[in-house]
């Protein structure tokens, strides 16, 4: 395990550098190692240090009949660590349910199905969709559906059969997310146009032609009779950058069915929407501080503060706010100890590496002496970003007296390290040192004083500094 | 600078001095904004689609600090340029390299720009290696077969000296002469590099990049679904377009390493072609390098962060002025984009700078071609 985390830093450092083709290779090897040898658990670490590149790269993916399967409600996935959410799927279920599917279907069509998948090609590099799925998949999922359905039948009329299927399954939760999979495999097909349409994902603003096919999709549900047309909500959400531009459109379907009962399109897009802000900011309350940096910790501020906005303007913000006070509780506490926390000295270790640094003819190893000023710059300026970015709605998390005092300090700070320099440039203390020096001096003060307080600050030390070495003789 | 046709269109460039040199503020609201001369050799600066409204704002480069509110990387660089009184893009582009190395635009672009002019010498010294190997086994008819090692060693030195002098008694021209000429070429068609060399220095790393927008940016507006999508052929079209065109002058400004003894014999007018296609090649790949350091930033974000760069890079595009491909196929085809599009760069209320977006200005400083 230690050689295998060991390798995994390792390939992460070089992920960049290995070519495409290779790149391909090591996924392959890794998800048949998984079907194979390798713990999941083990595979699924290999994989998410590579995804990063799999991303840019795309290689074409072990495809496997469960894969097959999971395709249709894959948008829906979330991990989940307790109770069922609402249109939604926890990856932990992909395993039980299989199994439990497999074990019922005919093995004879199994073993067809998994020799077409054998002799079907593996498809290029950079491919968007796998073309085997919709070959494949069709023939899956109705069987699965038709087979699931049965199972959920007899579970609703005979309590002792349900009982023992949530034993099997583990969990009462995994039977809640196998009726949320039989709902979309039932409407695999469908699904699979209306994905097309909304890809690649994630989707940002829609557009008009992809607003028409959503409702026209819909009202094909509706037509066929279908027994969950809601989940098509789901699928359209969760390719949504911004799940809530979704609502005025559901809620423009007016009563029709989504297949629950009581449920209207926008009653059940903003019951799907609450389970995710509520995943989301659970997520952010149990996020541990020493675990983020000041830059993660400024991305879920902002991230917070452009959900409560939605969840304020959509009226739903009370049925959450639970989960908000504890949210901003915690993103309160690890503002102040990863940004605020020790950031005077970040900051001014940034300004005075630079104030301090050896002439490089004088370092023992210039190099080294170069990159640790560079680290140190590179140190302030990240913390100083984060820190204005949590500044734009630091009131949202009642950070903002906080905050401003920090900036208030660290302006107060850099100027007096400004002007204590244009003192020793006006009484000569670095005339030795040169004009070109004392520049790059300056200028390192004036950099993180613009980026703390703004280019209107800066500009005064700038034009007295400048002055100030103008003077210098030389 | 493109004008939709119609009113306006009066003013659209048809030269490359005309349309000016992109200069790499860090200010949001004149990101790629252009120096050139006016008619009185004064330097001004253009900003298109300023307010996002369609056309370009001209203004007295003088008075760029005082109307607009500056970064102080900006500020240093709008006072280089000045005092350089230059607007051709090499000289615009060793401004910003020298006001990025000053660390005004933050440590990471300080070490791109100190790496970027290493770079830059190293990439000189390798062309004038090849250009003196080559154009003495040309003039010798391959008698004389130099390695690295000849130009270090003090025996190589003297084999070069040897053959320099034989070659330039046979031109009826001095030695050093002859070398001065090898040199100033040299440093010439550096950013070029000569066809053969193992590394590809700026220039040609630009045009083949440019060349590969062509087919990423085609590829990506077929998948695109937003109307971002709509600006990626056009950008396509043009990054071929141009591509193209860089190409025919690149053929032209080396095919007379092939008969290093015409050139060198009649260095004056000689030089003067090579010096013309140089800055036409210059002008034409100018503001290039941003496009593709946005791309190349864009991909490693989500959708809706490409389909941003994708926006700006339309904002942004460098257009050949009509006059100079005037002869080219497909060249007013090529002219004829309007752009339009409007960005939340300052507060509105405030005229304070946002510093994400200045942030992520940098963003393209920190990286290389």
């Amino acid at each position: 395990m230690t050689d295998l985390a060991s390798e995994l830093r390792d390939i992460e450092r070089k992920l960049f550098e290995i070519p495409d083709e290779k790149v391909a290779q090591l996924t392959m090897l890794i998800e048949r190692s998984r079907a194979v040898v390798m713990s999941a658990a083990m595979a699924n670490a290999a994989l998410g240090t590579l995804r990063p590149r799999l991303t840019k790269t795309r290689p074409p993916r072990y495809l496997s009949l469960q894969r097959i399967f999971c395709h249709p409600f894959e948008d829906l996935l979330v991990i989940a660590d307790g109770e069922k959410q609402f249109a939604r799927i926890g990856r932990r279920s992909l395993t039980p349910v299989w199994d439990y599917l497999i074990a019922r279907l005919d093995k004879a069509a199994v073993k067809e199905l998994e020799a077409a998948l054998r002799a079907a090609p593996s498809p290029e590099m950079g491919l968007h969709a796998d073309p085997r799925i919709p070959r494949l998949g069709p023939k899956l999922w109705e069987v699965a559906a038709k087979l699931l359905r049965g199972e959920l039948a007899k579970a609703a009329s005979d309590a002792a059969y349900k009982d023992e299927m949530i034993h099997e399954l583990g969990g009462e939760a995994v039977l809640a997310d196998l009726a949320d999979m039989v709902a979309v495999l039932e409407l695999a097909l469908p699904l699979q146009e209306l994905r097309e349409e909304l890809s690649p994902k994630p989707v940002g603003r829609l557009l008009e032609p992809q607003v028409e096919a959503i409702k026209q999709a819909y009202a094909g549900l509706l037509e066929a009779n279908a027994a969950y047309p809601g989940f098509l909500l789901a699928l359209v959400i969760a390719r949504l950058t911004d799940g809530f531009q979704a609502l005025p459109i559901f809620d423009g379907l007016g009563e029709v069915s989504t297949g629950l009962e009581g449920m209207t399109p926008g009653k059940f897009a903003r019951a799907m929407l609450s389970g995710d802000c509520k995943r989301f900011l659970s997520n952010v309350s149990k996020t541990d501080p020493e675990k983020v940096s000041d830059a993660n910790v400024a991305d879920m501020v902002g991230d917070f503060a452009n959900l409560l906005s939605r969840l304020k303007q959509d009226g739903m913000a009370d049925g959450a706010a639970k989960e908000i006070q504890a949210a901003t509780q915690q993103l309160k506490h690890m503002v102040k100890s990863n940004v605020l926390g020790g950031i005077d000295g970040k900051v001014m270790g940034g300004v005075s590496a630079v104030l301090t640094a050896a002439p490089a003819e004088e370092a023992a190893d210039p190099e080294i002496a170069k990159q640790a000023v560079f680290d140190a710059k590179l140190e302030a300026e990240n913390r100083v970003y984060a820190l204005q970015r949590v500044a734009r709605v630091a009131g949202e998390i009642g950070a903002e007296k906080d905050v401003a005092g920090t900036l208030k300090d660290l302006t107060t700070q850099i100027e007096s390290t400004g002007a204590t320099l244009i003192g020793d440039i006006k009484s000569g203390k670095l005339n030795a040192e040169g004009k070109e020096a004392a520049k790059t001096k300056l200028f390192a003060a004036l950099r993180m004083l613009e980026l703390v307080a703004g280019s209107n600050a800066a500009s005064k030390l700038m034009k007295d500094g400048l002055a100030a070495i103008a003077r210098m003789p030389g | 600078m493109n004008f939709p046709k119609g009113a306006g269109s009066q003013f659209q460039p048809t030269k490359f001095e005309e349309r000016g040199t992109a200069v790499a503020f860090t200010t949001p609201a004149l990101s790629q904004a252009r120096v050139r001369k006016d008619n009185r050799d004064q330097l001004e600066l253009t900003v298109s689609s300023f307010s996002g409204v369609k056309g370009n704002y001209v203004i007295r480069w003088k008075d760029v600090a005082e109307i607009f509110s500056l970064t102080m990387h900006d500020r240093e660089l709008h006072e280089l340029i000045l005092k350089g009184n230059s607007c051709l893009p090499p000289q615009v582009r060793h401004s910003i390299l020298e006001v990025a190395k000053s660390g005004l635009a933050g440590p990471e672009a300080q070490k791109s720009a100190e790496e970027a002019l290493a770079e830059e010498e190293n990439e000189a010294l390798l062309t004038r290696f090849f250009l003196f190997k080559g154009s003495l086994e040309r003039m010798t008819g391959g008698q004389v077969n130099l390695k690295v090692s000849d130009f270090v060693a003090p025996s190589g030195r003297e084999r070069v000296k040897e053959a320099m002098t034989d070659v330039a008694k046979r031109m009826h021209l001095q030695t050093q002469v002859l070398y001065d000429r090898l040199e100033q070429w040299g440093s010439l068609i550096s950013p070029l590099g000569v066809n053969g060399m193992a590394k590809e220095c700026r220039l040609r790393r630009i045009i083949n990049q440019i060349a590969m927008l062509e087919n990423t940016m085609h590829n990506w507006g077929a998948e695109d679904k937003s109307e971002a999508s709509e600006l990626a052929v056009p950008i396509a079209k043009m990054a071929g377009f141009t591509a193209d065109y860089a190409k025919e002058i690149m053929v032209s400004a080396l095919r007379p390493v092939e008969a290093p003894e015409k050139v060198l014999f009649n260095w004056d007018k000689a030089s003067a072609l090579i010096q013309v296609d140089l800055e036409r090649l210059w002008w034409t790949v100018d503001g290039w390098e941003f496009v593709l350091l946005l791309w190349a930033d864009a991909q490693e974000r989500d959708r809706d962060g490409q389909r941003a760069a994708v926006t700006e890079i339309y904002r942004v595009l460098p257009i050949i002025p009509e006059k100079e491909a005037a002869n080219r196929p497909n060249a007013k085809a090529m002219q004829e984009n309007g752009r339009l599009q409007v960005r939340a760069l300052e507060g509105w209320n405030s005229g304070m700078l946002d510093i994400e977006m200045m942030r992520r200005v940098e963003t393209t400083k920190k990286r290389r071609i």
